[in-house]
């Protein structure tokens, strides 16, 4: 499933980062939103709507488990580490209500797969943003 | 038979679809386990984590242990399935006492969902994954309150579920209604009951690190297969009223016609920082002897430290009307003793059926739970159970004076849970 020594290079780029990273939410260049809210951002990572609010279909990426990053972006998002996080997942999978988000093996694998699908949408921290992508949500902003 | 036939059409339709557009279609698989070992120390009392499993004493390695397998197929946009299977330690060992889901979904908007086939029922806090131990703090769901919740844990029906954003909180309303027949074993007999017309509504929020959920059911129980009741009303049934008057009340009160059992329950978790608190209480009402009116409730707070959680619960269940008193038959001076002897005889049976069902027990434990990978869990546990006399009705007691007696029971409990 995972190859562990890219999850290992992996995590040993992302434990260079410091605990607040800054990040954005982006999606795909072709994505009729323009921008959501930190609710509306959290609707779709937790589960609760499985469609971005113009009714589209959302697939959300996830950073790779057991990483900073991705342990960082739901502790702000939430404030739920990625045990937590682990936990609620595994509620809903097998209550049957919604399926986990996929997990991108680095940034670069996410910014990859936010280009090849209108419905992807992601977090990646500030400094590695693209023109690839479209900024939805930031951090910093209420 | 409605919602048999909406299951198998569920299924057929998935099917049909899969081969159809298989190119189109996705099915994922993943799947989730538990490896307990376990020790209950009474040997007058059998434990059993829930009515639909086997019950014994001392060491066991199945009666915590689970295997389940879930399929999540994408059909079309709107349209998905997910099918699963839970093998675990069932007394009765049917294929179809496995299937946990198989349902065909619609989501005609980004509000609602209906579902038909094979549901889980939403009515309690852990009622629609009791399995997944990986999923919540125990080493299993608490005794008192999800123990006899598991003969309606999944039903064959519909659903339909309206979710909407409420300033920062979630709000999601469910109304379900469909069938179940609860496959038990009892003295080593069948014992299939029917619950028909099954209805629940849930209200659940969530706020924060809040959830709150309010749920109320009602289901008729309907036919039910277990010789020894069957025989045990025939023999009511032949009893003339003017020789022991009860005979005609108990008998209705054992037999399934016109009975119908209310449920409501309230919940409520708040999972902050390093704190896990949840508790839930459940208020049954049933003129059904076999499953008499109920309240049960828990407490647990579990606090984090780190990769360790520890926790510890209390929790209570009883009767909350009085226990029916079964008077003796009342003799003309000089009947014949093969008349009274019978009577006696059937009198005192009412009796111990009657002591047999109560429920009257209360528990605490306390435990640990370390996350050791991503995806596994392992946790140990010690509860401690004290079951009043006459109030043994979740636990398998063999000896007839077992019943009259209080029994203390310690439960040590070793487990690693994962997904995968």
């Amino acid at each position: 499933m995972k190859n562990p020594l890219l999850l290992m290079i992996g995590l040993a780029l992302f434990n260079l980062d410091a605990v607040s990273t800054e990040f954005v939410v982006v999606v795909n260049k072709d994505n009729a939103i323009n921008s959501l809210s930190k609710r509306e951002v959290i609707d779709i990572y937790m589960g609760r709507y499985l469609t971005f609010p113009d009714g589209e279909m959302a697939q959300p990426l996830d950073l790779p488990s057991e990483s900073l990053l991705k342990n960082d972006f739901y502790l702000q998002l939430v404030n739920k580490n990625e045990q937590k996080i682990n936990a609620y997942w595994a509620r809903l999978l097998f209550s049957g209500r919604a399926k986990p988000p996929i997990s991108a093996i680095s940034i670069e694998d996410a910014l990859k797969k936010l280009d090849s699908s209108p419905y992807s949408i992601g977090y990646i921290p500030v400094n590695q943003l693209t023109d690839a992508v479209k900024v939805v949500y930031r951090f910093n902003e209420n | 038979m409605l919602y048999r036939f909406i299951i198998a059409t569920a299924l057929v339709f998935t099917g049909v679809a899969y081969n159809a557009y298989a190119d189109n279609i996705k099915a994922e698989f993943s799947g989730f386990a538990s490896l307990a070992l376990s020790y209950s120390d009474n040997e007058d009392v059998a434990f059993s984590p829930n009515y639909l499993n086997v019950d014994d004493n001392g060491w066991s390695a199945t009666r915590d242990s689970i295997l389940g397998g879930q399929a999540n197929i994408t059909l079309a946009k709107n349209w998905d399935s997910v099918v699963q299977f839970v093998v675990e330690d069932h007394a009765n060992t049917e294929f179809e006492n496995y299937l946990e889901l198989a349902f065909l979904r619609y989501r005609p908007s980004r509000n609602w969902a209906i579902r038909a086939g094979r549901l889980n029922s939403d009515l309690y806090l852990l009622s629609e994954y009791p399995h997944v131990g990986y999923a919540y703090l125990w080493v299993r769901p608490p005794h008192e309150y999800y123990s006899f919740a598991s003969t309606a844990g999944k039903f064959d029906g519909v659903d339909i579920e309206y979710s909407q954003s409420i300033n920062d909180g979630f709000l999601r309303l469910k109304l379900a209604a469909g069938n179940t027949t609860a496959k038990l074993k009892a003295s080593g007999e069948d014992f299939f009951i029917d619950f028909d017309n099954l209805m629940t509504f849930s209200a659940t929020y969530v706020l924060d690190a809040w959830t709150m959920r309010f749920s109320v059911s009602k289901a008729n129980v309907g036919d039910y297969k277990f010789q020894a009741l069957d025989e045990f009303i025939n023999l009511l049934n032949s009893v003339p009223a003017p020789v022991w008057p009860q005979a005609a009340s108990l008998s209705a009160s054992f037999d399934t016609k016109n009975q119908t059992i209310e449920y409501a329950a309230l919940g409520l978790t708040y999972d902050n920082d390093n704190w896990l608190i949840q508790s839930e209480i459940g208020i049954s009402n049933s003129p059904w002897l076999v499953a008499s009116s109920n309240i049960n409730g828990y407490v647990s707070v579990g606090y984090r430290l780190d990769k360790v959680t520890l926790f510890s619960s209390v929790s209570i269940s009883e009767n909350r009307n009085e226990v029916t008193t079964v008077t003796a038959p009342q003799f003309l001076p000089g009947t014949p003793i093969q008349v009274t002897l019978p009577l006696q005889q059937l009198a005192l049976a009412s009796k111990a059926a009657v002591d047999r069902l109560v429920v009257h027990q209360h528990s605490i434990n306390v435990g640990a739970k370390w996350q050791v990978l991503d995806n596994l869990i392992v946790k140990t546990q010690i509860d401690h159970f004290d079951i009043q006399p006459f109030g043994g009705g979740l636990w398998g007691i063999s000896d007839p004076k077992n019943v009259e007696k209080e029994h203390k029971v310690n439960v040590f409990t070793v487990s690693a849970s994962m997904v995968f």
